[in-house]
């Protein structure tokens, strides 16, 4: 458990290769993108569909990442944020997903202590690049 | 009923649940009317009205089972047909990565559908290998064709799939349908054309596209809110819409207001300079819109500052919301002086307008709200002032606390 988490089972010490990653996401398309875009980068990826789905796999999970976007089904994605940066601290690094007309949302997930965001469409290579900078920060 | 499968049996269904219907009823009017004539027996009525009941059971049996058959069958039919895009979207990732061959010959449709929502998901080399590989497997030209014959129904989804595509090749068809007499296919063409029109990456057929588009719209006399949200869908690709649609010769009122709306929306500071003679617009609703603009903008040149002055006292309340909102713009102690007197205007909407106005003009209008809460003669003007500063006090808070 990394140093200063206070709710230690949804994060563990990334190694520095394959990390275990949450995405939440409700489009079907951008999560298997996501999936296939990080196994092939030899992550361990595992998604959820919505904020409650989400909530669940931290509650029983262990990841080194979480990947959010921010208008899910069942809520909004920012307060999942504040959720996440209430019981795990620091330590989970986020990456925000957001559309392309975004901005304030965007803004609003870095105040609440998101780790960096990635545009909705995006690259693959960028999605990596981040995901990289993220975990090794 | 939803339907997105089976036309003809819904139709033959449907026919044979009414006939099963109105056939034993007809009869059964004709036997009542017989009856009261004296010319038929109870026995013979009796009969022909079980038949007729068994009749209208057998309809309604018929016309059950066809809705739940249809439920389960499509639901099934759905997840089969998520299944195989899924695969596909895994099969298209794994060749853009170079892992797989890219298939040969004709795509099957769902393959195609995962290449136009990979299209929308990814953007950059992957996006422009998307693509190519549509155009290579003749994809683009066989949603073109849909786009332009068939049942409507067929033609909105190749619309929208060429939306979704946004093929710059495909921009011409999609022009050509906003000249269509059907509406649907009209909207849905100029929001195609919009969004392929921000892929355009060649200044000069963006123009060119831009303008072609802008003709086709004005043509068909399209309403403010449909320009607009075009205006919106072309992205990068607005300033050259907007361009087209502001120097056109005489340009109907709504397409001046969209446009106007498009360069406060997207915060198009080069038009800025384009926006300020239509502060004095004859038409309202695009005086409105000018208005709405320049406070987006905060642009507002000094020679436009009696143009807002004005219309902060006009008849219209509208105007005078936006006046409001574009009088913060204005140097600051006549910022001040004016929008505390619209505090006291007949409106709630224009008080409202003049109170965030002050609010966000910081430290020197907030103190200019507590003043108007104990010196303004109108009781209205005090509430709304008072409303006002109570709203921004969680701010204030946290700006003090932290």
């Amino acid at each position: 458990m990394r140093k200063g988490a206070t709710k230690g089972v949804a994060i563990r010490a990334w190694k520095g290769d394959m990390a275990a990653i949450l995405a939440i996401e409700d489009d079907w398309t951008v999560r298997t993108v996501l999936e296939h875009t990080l196994s092939s980068a030899g992550h361990d990826v595992d998604v959820a569909r919505g904020v409650s789905d989400g909530r669940r796999s931290l509650a029983d999970g262990h990841y080194d990442m979480v990947l959010l976007d921010l208008n899910l089904p069942d809520g909004n994605g920012l307060d999942l944020l504040r959720d996440i940066r209430r019981d795990h601290g620091a330590d989970l690094p986020v990456l925000v997903l957001s559309g392309m007309r975004q901005e304030e949302a965007v803004v609003r997930g870095l105040e609440l202590g998101a780790d960096d965001y990635v545009t909705k469409p995006f690259s693959p290579p960028e999605l990596l690049a981040r995901v990289r900078r993220c975990l090794g920060r | 009923m939803w339907r997105r499968y089976g036309d003809v049996a819904f139709a033959a269904v449907f026919a044979i649940a009414i006939s099963l219907e109105a056939i034993p009823l007809c009869y059964l009017t004709w036997t009542l009317a017989a009856r009261l004539f004296g010319n038929a027996g109870g026995a013979r009525l009796g009969s022909v009205l079980l038949g007729a009941v068994g009749s209208a059971a057998a309809a309604l049996i018929l016309v059950t089972t066809y809705v739940l058959s249809y439920q389960h069958v499509s639901a099934q039919h759905e997840r089969v047909r998520v299944e195989q895009r899924k695969a596909w979207v895994t099969r298209w990732l794994s060749v853009l990565e170079g892992s797989q061959p890219e298939p040969t010959g004709t795509l099957e449709p769902e393959g195609v559908q995962a290449l136009l929502a990979l299209r929308e998901t990814l953007r950059g080399s992957e996006s422009s290998r998307i693509a190519e590989i549509l155009e290579r497997h003749g994809a683009v030209r066989q949603l073109e064709r849909s786009a332009g014959h068939g049942r409507l129904g067929g033609r909105l989804d190749a619309i929208v799939a060429l939306s979704n595509a946004r093929i710059p090749s495909a921009l011409p068809t999609l022009v050509n349908g906003v000249y269509d007499s059907n509406q649907l296919i009209c909207v849905a063409s100029a929001r195609g054309a919009a969004r392929t029109l921000a892929r355009v990456e060649d200044l000069f057929d963006r123009d060119r596209g831009a303008a072609a588009l802008a003709r086709a719209m004005e043509a068909q006399e399209l309403p403010y809110g449909i320009i607009e949200e075009v205006v919106v869908l072309a992205e990068d690709a607005a300033t050259s819409l907007i361009a087209v649609l502001l120097l056109h010769d005489r340009p109907r009122a709504p397409t001046v207001r969209a446009a106007i709306d498009g360069v406060g929306r997207l915060k198009l500071l080069i038009f800025a300079e384009e926006v300020v003679p239509f502060l004095s617009h004859p038409d309202d609703e695009v005086r409105a819109a000018a208005l709405r603009a320049v406070s987006r903008l905060g642009f507002l040149p000094e020679s436009s500052h009696g143009v807002v002055i004005a219309a902060l006292t006009d008849e219209v309340d509208f105007i005078r919301i936006h006046a409001a909102a574009a009088a913060r713009l204005l140097p600051r102690p006549h910022a001040l002086s004016l929008l505390s007197d619209r505090l006291g205007d007949r409106s709630w909407w224009v008080r409202r307008a003049a109170a965030d106005a002050l609010v966000s003009l910081g430290p020197a209008g907030l103190a200019q709200l507590g003043r108007v809460v104990h010196e303004h003669p109108d009781r209205f003007a005090r509430d709304i002032a008072e409303q006002a500063l109570r709203d921004q006090m969680p701010n204030l808070v946290r700006a003090v606390v932290g």
